[in-house]
């Protein structure tokens, strides 16, 4: 009796699938520039409650530098919490 | 207290720890080394058992600490370049209390960055290097480990004190001088295990590990002498302090871990060992010229002449090594990552040295026209020469303690360019507002500037660009961790870690005892024969080759189809006196033994008689 395997999870990456996921961008990129167009005066949903945080901190170009190190940081610290549990 | 006075103890100084070092502990014995194994390991009662005893512990956990200072210390420095060009960018962290003077914030990045980020990766490497020199371990690795989380509360600490009130004006030394001492005596044990390593390996002291060990004399002088600090300001004493800073600590441990790497990675000697001789006493015996900004106002014509003369003997040194580095690694800096960050770390030591060798001597007692590319030389030297070597050490001995390589080649590549591209953008655009704003700032320029009614943009705009550029190494330093945590858990596991020599040495003299280990660190190979001269305790063993170089390598793969093809090939007579032949005539025949047809007649002949 031949058993199943526990994994049914393909190691295949056919070239379609990259352009799946480009036209994804695309589309959502899309999206925003008409949310922009159709709406002009609404924020966008929670990135229109980020970006005045930013403006809040003084209105530097440094926050987005700091933030690109926070988040550095905290996928290091995820990272450690994620390895070690897996251990 | 007198320049003179001061070098001398430190020479002295440096002297008796080569002596105790060649004398595995010397006049002090087994006595020496049975208490400083004992403070070492039980002495510390429960707090030994914290820390896990394995080979390679200690430079593990070191690693992790310096990395994460890495990290912190370029982005402090990031910050502090972006606020020279906005210098109200930060000032919304006001409202939770953070809001530190220019020279709290360059006291941090000081403090963080020499003592923290660099020392602490430099130091790791030293213990995997010394490691792997003295069989396999250090003499004590879970006490070694302890200490860098004491070193790291005493790094945050300093941090903390940067931003009160209580720094001074010493130049890299801004914090009270008992701060010094605190990490002079975290490191006393750190020396006392690399001499009682190398005291318990019997193996003769190589290059590298001299660096190590001088290093470390000199940190601990460093410590001490800082004390004099407390008797008030003492402009040629703080000059001192940060010429040993640079020279004595950083550089030597730089020089040290480069000596180690690029053979060990490559499985090549050393190029030159009189060159690598000539850089370790050079280093240790002159004034480095990095740390430019380090002044004295006035001083005697002939200090200073004196002074100028020990700055550039220290160029000796510096070209010695780059020298020596470079042909060791000549045509084969591609194939390790290590290698190509420790290579480019040496290879800015001529440009930045050459800078800040102008600029020290005319800070010494001169006019010091130069201090305003003082500090963008010292941040070079800091990231582009120490920096990439800790770097350099991080992707060649950070997988062999962790007994795992790093975990993506492709973060590993992202880290190189970063860093890269970081520091050469950064040193050419800053030394453009470096001049730029002198010229602007000189009083006659702007008078005229002012008398003509014309008012000076600035470059604030090229000053944000190199901030943008260093912002480079900060993410450097991210990837660097993220691949080395996750190489650690998860990376492929490393089969053995000997280096594989694939240039072997023709010839090559031993003196003393050693191990297997290091003779293929030096390039010997499963065919090199090991002639023993002389007695067995004092003789010399010289190796010599008797296997060509890809042989080594691809030996086992190409052994069958060797065997099929020698079959097939006709045999070829190859006369006795091939020097009275034509090179024509040589080709042919060649051709005929189906070796090689390429060089000269004396490579053909070679070749033929091989």
């Amino acid at each position: 009796m031949s058993e199943l395997p526990e994994m049914t999870q393909g190691q295949e990456e056919p070239a379609g699938s990259t352009a799946v996921w480009t036209l994804s961008l695309v589309g959502a990129f899309a999206f925003m520039i008409l949310y922009g167009v159709l709406y002009p005066n609404h924020p966008f949903p929670g990135l229109g409650d980020i970006l005045p945080l930013f403006s809040e901190l003084g209105s530097s170009v440094v926050w987005f530098f700091i933030a690109g190190i926070i988040l550095g940081l905290s996928m290091l610290l995820a990272m450690l919490v994620g390895e070690s549990i897996a251990e | 207290m007198e320049i003179r006075t001061l070098f001398i103890s430190y020479v002295i100084w440096l002297f008796f720890v080569r002596y105790l070092t060649i004398t595995g502990l010397g006049p002090f014995g087994s006595f020496a080394r049975d208490i400083s194994t004992f403070m070492l390991g039980k002495g510390l009662g429960p707090a030994a058992d914290l820390m896990e005893d394995r080979a390679g512990g200690a430079a593990k956990t070191w690693f992790a600490h310096g990395i994460f200072w890495f990290i912190i210390a370029a982005t402090l420095s990031f910050l502090g370049m972006w606020t020279a060009y906005e210098p109200n960018a930060l000032h919304s962290l006001g409202a939770i209390g953070y809001s530190p003077s220019e020279a709290q914030a360059t006291a941090a990045i000081h403090v963080v960055t020499a003592f923290g980020a660099l020392s602490m990766m430099l130091m790791a490497a030293g213990f995997a290097m010394q490691g792997r020199l003295s069989g396999g371990r250090m003499a004590n690795e879970a006490t070694t480990a302890l200490i860098a989380f004491a070193w790291s509360a005493v790094v945050a600490a300093g941090l903390i004190l940067s931003h009160t009130d209580l720094i001074g004006t010493s130049s890299w030394f801004e914090l009270p001088p008992v701060y010094y001492i605190l990490l002079t005596l975290l490191a006393l044990p750190l020396f006392a295990n690399h001499l009682l390593t190398m005291a318990n390996s019997g193996s003769p002291v190589m290059i590298p590990q001299w660096f190590i060990v001088m290093g470390y004399a000199a940190f601990i002088w460093l410590g001490a002498v800082s004390m004099f600090l407390l008797g008030g300001e003492n402009h040629t004493l703080s000059w001192l302090l940060v010429k040993v800073l640079f020279g004595g600590w950083l550089l030597s441990q730089a020089l040290g871990i480069a000596h180690h790497v690029i053979p060990s990675a490559l499985g090549v000697p050393l190029w030159s060992r009189s060159l690598a001789t000539l850089t370790l006493f050079g280093t240790f015996l002159t004034f480095s010229p990095l740390g430019a900004v380090a002044s004295v106002p006035s001083m005697g014509p002939f200090m200073q002449a004196m002074v100028a003369i020990l700055l550039s003997l220290s160029l000796v040194p510096l070209i010695a090594t780059v020298v020596n580095l470079t042909k060791t690694a000549s045509g084969r800096v591609m194939e390790s990552y290590g290698v190509k960050f420790t290579i480019l770390g040496v290879m800015l030591l001529i440009p930045i040295s050459f800078g800040s060798l102008f600029v020290s001597v005319s800070a010494f007692g001169g006019g010091n026209e130069l201090a305003h590319i003082a500090s963008t030389l010292d941040t070079l030297a800091l990231w582009g020469v120490f920096g990439m070597i800790a770097l350099g050490s991080a992707h060649l001995l950070f997988p062999q303690v962790t007994g795992r390589e790093l975990f993506s080649c492709a973060k590993t590549k992202m880290t190189f360019w970063f860093a890269t591209v970081g520091i050469v953008g950064f040193g050419t655009s800053q030394f453009i507002v470096d001049y730029v704003n002198n010229s602007i700032g000189a009083a006659d320029v702007s008078l005229a500037l002012e008398e003509a009614g014309v008012s000076a943009v600035g470059v604030g705009d090229v000053q944000a660009f190199a901030a943008i550029m260093f912002y480079g190494v900060a993410l450097a330093g991210v990837f660097a961790a993220q691949n080395m945590l996750q190489g650690s858990f998860r990376g492929a596991v490393l089969s053995d870690g000997a280096p594989a020599p694939n240039v072997i040495t023709a010839q090559m003299a031993i003196s003393g005892t050693t191990s297997i280990r290091n003779l293929l660190s030096a390039g010997a190979g499963v065919d090199t024969v090991l002639t023993v001269d002389g007695g067995s305790s004092g003789g010399r063993i010289s190796l010599s080759d008797i296997s060509p170089t890809e042989e080594v390598s691809e030996e086992a793969d190409a052994d069958a189809e060797l065997e099929e093809e020698e079959s097939e090939q006709p045999v070829v007579e190859i006369p006795g006196n091939l020097s009275k032949m034509l090179k024509a005539e040589l080709v042919e025949l060649a051709k005929a033994a189906g070796v090689s047809t390429t060089g000269t007649k004396s490579d053909l002949v070679d070749r033929l008689s091989a």
